[in-house]
């Protein structure tokens, strides 16, 4: 974690001194005073976790747990990481499949992985998206994307 | 009492009551605020008479962010903004079967809160405003400050560790346009990040979407399919009473800063809750309980959130000046009913303000009867198999983010900001920090960096003028007490011996 604080603050400081200068004195009033505060306060910190985090360190790896239990959790991260993944491709694919299209994938495959059988999660994927379709575009007015549906009026 | 009757005629009843339905909808939706419900309603009270509109516009709002703790307390996702420190102790609750009596508690504490603001609106409200006018930029400074330092009576475990999350959301503030000279800061030449980086769904992604992988990891798919919230989903109203009056001095205090916060412009009831929430666990006898199920931690900041709401009514009403973003789309909407809010209103429209304070004291009434009803409907959906209820909560979130501004960025802050959070819980990095740097970073900066400009460079002012001196003190004492009173422990039994 201190790593990555030090990393951080780097950054920030490596980018601020492209920024322009404040009106007043010091350079204190000018959009690069307050990141670099804040750069100064993560490299303190960054340092007091290297030195301390480092001892502890060791104690962690001394009681991870080799057990059956741990064993499970691998297939879990798995799931955890199709999940991620799934909603990352519903991020990328919202525009273009649109609002309706890539909710009803995206729920039918998500609620599958979670054990759902296909009917029941092809049965809520439908009444989720016509519920929100209804509260969100019809009652509140907020349009949603229409992607490839667009010439069909949604 | 003419005034109570006038209002109770069907005309401004019906309206009213289905506009308070929609704000517990609004509200129980993450991602959607109680402004977006007052947006939405404002168009349609242009052609009603001003006083429909009105308690259309406060109805709306009371349930709204009382609606926001809902999710807060089942799902660990925050309604509204407002319900965020509403998820700490909660959700801890619910996790111990108690979620009927929590929520029971943010229902009764949310009315009494409301109640309690609006009563101080009525009776001071004058008096406050010159207060809350007398703030400049060096007071503002210090207030936001210390919002900031509840970050660090609310952290559980390493100070380190809390402070590293309040200056990575303090960070992450500093994205996007300076608001003084205009550059785009760490935007890398994108439009969204130009923008800046929105709390909603910053804290969406934080608490929803990492609860919903933290739930992935560590329920079997076996699990999966029993009831999302097992215990009984009714509010329970029997101990109530006994908790509200155990807790009476609490409500007490959680309602004065909530409504003193919320009469601040700029200021509003997501800051008033986590303010309340920090000082009710320095204020506590039993601090170490906060973050585990504590009932004080859903008290104070439910009860804060809607006692600001009346408090925003006070330099709205008496100046003109919004006290937040609801009471500045409202005096947009009494300028279009042909009101003129201001020191004016008290002496030529005597009896709209006198009914807008009744409408404001019955609407806590309604709250109590609707979000009764609202809780029913919502913990109706609780009792699906879990893994439904975590693909419906995870695309109403997206959605809601989406809905926020209609951008695809935001979703994807949604996804990458619930990634990031289930890793700091993992690390044991607090999340309410990193929140609470997200939305008090902008107002410390701004007030920092104008307050130096006024003063040549020059911090002097920030502790001479009597305000800022006495939130500075207030701050002192704050974090200097407890060390003090041990060291003088220390030194007197060591005298002793």
């Amino acid at each position: 974690m201190g790593v990555v604080c030090l990393a951080v603050s780097g950054v920030i400081l490596a980018i601020t001194p492209s920024f322009p200068s404040g009106q007043a004195t010091a350079g204190l009033t000018g959009p690069a005073f307050f990141p670099n505060l804040l750069a100064i306060i993560y490299i303190l910190c960054g340092v007091y976790q290297l030195r301390h985090g480092t001892r502890r360190a060791g104690d962690y790896r001394a009681i991870r747990p080799e057990t059956a239990a741990s064993l499970a959790a691998d297939g879990r991260t798995r799931s955890a990481w199709i999940f991620i993944g799934l909603n990352a491709g519903f991020v990328l694919l919202l525009d273009f499949l649109g609002f309706i299209v890539a909710t009803l994938i995206f729920l039918v495959l998500l609620m599958k992985k979670l054990g759902v059988t296909l009917p029941k999660a092809a049965l809520y994927a439908f009444i989720f998206t016509g519920t929100i379709y209804l509260l969100f575009v019809r009652l509140f007015a907020i349009s949603l994307p229409s992607g490839i549906l667009s010439h069909v009026g949604f | 009492m003419d005034t109570i009757l006038s209002l109770l005629s069907p005309e401004i009843l019906i309206p009213w009551i289905l506009s308070m339905v929609l704000g517990i909808f609004v509200g129980a939706m993450p991602g959607l605020t109680a402004t977006m419900a007052v947006a939405l309603i404002v168009p349609l009270t242009f052609h009603t008479p001003p006083i429909v509109g009105l308690a259309m516009i406060l109805g709306v709002s009371f349930t709204a962010i009382f609606a926001g703790d809902i999710p807060a307390t089942f799902l660990r996702v925050p309604g509204t903004p407002a319900s965020g420190a509403a998820v700490l102790d909660g959700y801890e609750m619910n996790k111990q079967g108690k979620g009927p009596l929590a929520i029971a508690l943010d229902l009764t504490c949310s009315t009494l809160g409301g109640l309690i603001g609006v009563l101080i609106l009525i009776t001071v409200s004058p008096i406050l405003a010159t207060f809350a006018l007398k703030f400049t930029h060096f007071e503002y400074f210090w207030l936001a400050v210390m919002g900031l330092s509840m970050s660090a009576v609310i952290t559980k475990g390493s100070t380190v560790k809390g402070i590293i999350a309040m200056v990575g959301g303090l960070i992450l503030s500093t994205v996007g346009v300076d608001i003084s000279t205009g550059y785009p800061r760490f935007a890398f030449g994108h439009t969204y990040l130009m923008g800046g980086i929105n709390f909603i769904p910053v804290m969406i992604g934080l608490f929803g979407i990492s609860e919903v992988i933290r739930s992935i990891m560590t329920t079997s798919l076996n699990d999966m399919g029993n009831a999302a919230v097992s215990a009984s989903v009714k509010a329970d109203f029997r101990s109530v009473g006994r908790v509200m009056f155990r807790n009476k001095r609490l409500i007490g205090q959680s309602s004065i800063i909530g409504t003193l916060i919320g009469a601040l412009p700029g200021a509003g009831a997501d800051i008033a809750a986590w303010v309340a929430y920090g000082m009710a666990k320095k204020t506590s006898k039993k601090p170490e309980a906060f973050g585990t199920g504590s009932e004080e931690g859903v008290i104070a900041p439910t009860t804060a959130n809607n006692a600001a709401l009346g408090g925003t009514w006070i330099p709205a009403l008496v100046f003109g000046i919004p006290g937040d973003t609801i009471t500045a789309i409202v005096l947009g909407a009494m300028m279009m009913y042909g009101l003129k809010p201001g020191p004016l209103v008290f002496q030529g429209d005597r009896v709209l303000v006198n009914q807008i304070f009744a409408v404001a004291l019955i609407s806590q009434g309604f709250l109590l009867v609707l979000g009764f009803f609202g809780i029913k409907a919502f913990t109706w959906f609780f009792k699906f198999p879990r893994n439904v209820v975590m693909a419906g909560i995870t695309i109403f979130s997206i959605i809601g983010a989406y809905a926020l501004r209609t951008s695809v960025f935001d979703v994807g802050l949604v996804v990458i900001f619930g990634v990031l959070g289930y890793l700091m819980e993992r690390v044991t990095i607090p999340l309410p920090p990193f929140i609470l740097g997200l939305i008090l970073g902008p107002m410390i900066e701004e007030n920092l960096r104008i307050g130096l400009v006024k003063t040549d460079g020059s911090f002097w002012p920030f502790f001479s003028r009597p305000i800022s001196a006495f939130f500075a003190l207030v701050l002192a004492l704050l974090f200097l007490y407890e060390p003090v009173k041990k060291l003088v422990r220390r030194r007197l039994s060591r005298g002793g011996t």
